[in-house]
């Protein structure tokens, strides 16, 4: 499945920002993809398409940002 | 202050409808969207899991991206709008009331607008379940916005009561942030929500939803404990001796949504006994002239992109009225219907059809569970069409496009009629 999250992110109005893998992430991997995904602190601003992390649990996969977070 | 078309919430039912009224000639200027919270989309903001546009824009996007589609939109075709604004009131001389946090507390009359507030969670008061009122008893969209907006998580040993889509993506999310579902139980002998959603959400992650079960009682004084669950019959009466206690710290609800038109109720709008939501025609207008509904404020959609369709339309509809293109009604066709058919949306043809050559929607949702069953439209006590549907219940909308050879036969109808047979 494609999986999907939040990443905590330093903003002005957000605490949280979506995320989301570009590839299916198999049912085994989820909980190594939520522990790595739970690390993640990202700044303000984002932008929808932005990537959170390359090569995400397999090459070719990304985690990338789902919400354009301006400030 | 006036405006020709005002817009009441920014979800995707007012986003698509302000994006159709402005394409069919209506300037940017002349329309206001007004928006509740501090930031276009709606309940898109919370909707962080995937499977948002399939219908409307050909690919899977995530909630919020698909709301970022339509804001961008908005945003692009410079139609203003005003968050962190609540109305609190709508006249029938269409006078809109309502406090912001720039503008205070403010009255603006409009020659035009489109109801788009959404709907609300069905709450569990009006399930009377016996016991305490502890803490850890949570609507599921309260949780998914604890969640994915506040980054909250609400408990460890969570039961899931009622099986509705919000509820399911809900159980999810609390799974991937390391809660534990203990029981999914739903009152009806079938799941409120997606089949897609019951496998992808509940069953992937090993969890079997129980049909036919009720909370009949909560336990736990400050904080949830426990909760007795028992099997129900057909009349949802509680069959004794089958009790059982299942421990958990959390309760979340997910019974289903329902319209919120209390802004439509107070301005003396006709609202419809099963869809909770204003009884329109098939342009979209209400009771009220020139007060237009859509989305899940009319009644609750399956998915966004029907919304994001249907309020398309419904902004192209209160455009031509701003534009004075839409013809008055000369006469009503009400659309009666057997009892093996819930609602119909519209519940009503209004002749002349504006723009006849295009198609209508006539949606409907069957009031039962039907493996096979013979759909027809009658006209004057005549079959002009039907079709068969196979696996139908009620928490699937179903649709029949009324194109213009239909259109031409109902504009010289006396009596429509819907009908629902098994077969």
């Amino acid at each position: 499945m494609i999986l999907t999250s939040t990443v905590k992110i330093k903003s002005k109005k957000s605490a949280l920002a979506p995320v989301k893998t570009t590839m299916d992430i198999p049912m085994d991997k989820l909980p190594e993809a939520m522990a790595q995904i739970n690390k993640v602190q990202l700044h303000a601003p984002v932008a929808l398409g932005d990537i959170v992390i390359e090569n995400f649990i397999f090459d070719g996969c990304a985690l990338v940002v789902t919400k354009t977070i301006v400030e | 202050m006036e405006k020709k078309l005002i817009i009441i919430g920014a979800g995707p039912a007012g986003l698509a409808s302000a994006i159709g009224a402005c394409e069919n000639g209506v300037a940017p200027d002349d329309i206001l969207i007004i928006e509740r919270e501090r930031e276009l989309g709606g309940v898109l903001n919370q909707c962080i899991h995937d499977g948002f546009g399939e219908y409307s824009l050909g690919k899977s996007l995530t909630g919020t991206e698909y709301a970022e589609f339509f804001i961008n939109k908005v945003k692009e075709l410079k139609i203003p709008y005003l968050t962190d604004s609540t109305v609190l009131s709508i006249t029938p001389e269409k006078e809109i009331t309502f406090v912001s946090t720039t503008l205070g507390y403010t009255t603006i009359k409009a020659q035009a607008i489109i109801l788009a507030m959404g709907c609300r969670e069905r709450s569990h008061g009006s399930l009377r379940i016996a016991g305490t009122r502890p803490a850890g008893i949570f609507s599921a969209g309260t949780v998914q916005r604890f969640i994915n907006i506040d980054g909250h998580l609400p408990g460890k040993r969570v039961v899931l009561f009622g099986s509705g889509d919000i509820g399911l993506v809900t159980a999810r999310r609390l799974m991937l942030e390391g809660a534990k579902i203990v029981g999914a139980y739903e009152g009806k002998k079938y799941p409120r929500g997606l089949d897609k959603n019951v496998k992808e959400c509940l069953e992937d992650f090993g969890i079997s939803l129980q049909t036919g079960k009720t909370i009949s009682k909560i336990l736990g004084k400050e904080r949830v404990e426990g909760v007795i669950i028992s099997d129900i019959d057909e009349n949802h009466k509680i069959i004794k001796g089958t009790e059982q206690q299942v421990k958990c710290d959390t309760i979340v609800l997910s019974l289903g949504l329902t319209p919120d038109n209390i802004i439509s109720m107070d301005a003396g709008i006709e609202i419809g006994r099963k869809t909770h939501g204003p009884v329109v025609d098939q342009s979209y207008r209400t009771s009220l002239d020139g007060v237009f509904a859509c989305g899940n404020a009319l009644h609750i959609h399956d998915l966004a992109d029907f919304i994001s369709r249907e309020s398309h339309k419904a902004g192209r509809c209160a455009g031509a009225y701003v534009n004075g293109k839409l013809p008055s009604p000369t006469k009503a066709l009400e659309i009666s219907y057997n009892d093996d058919i819930k609602y119909t949306v519209p519940q009503k043809l209004s002749l002349p059809f504006y723009d006849a050559s295009n198609y209508i929607v006539l949606s409907y949702r069957v009031a039962r569970v039907m493996q096979r069953a013979k759909i027809s439209l009658i006209v004057d006590g005549e079959a002009i069409y039907s079709e068969e549907q196979y696996d139908i219940s009620p928490s699937r909308r179903n649709k029949i496009k009324l194109y213009p050879d239909l259109l031409a036969k109902l504009s010289e109808a006396t009596e429509v009629r819907l009908e629902a047979m098994e077969v």
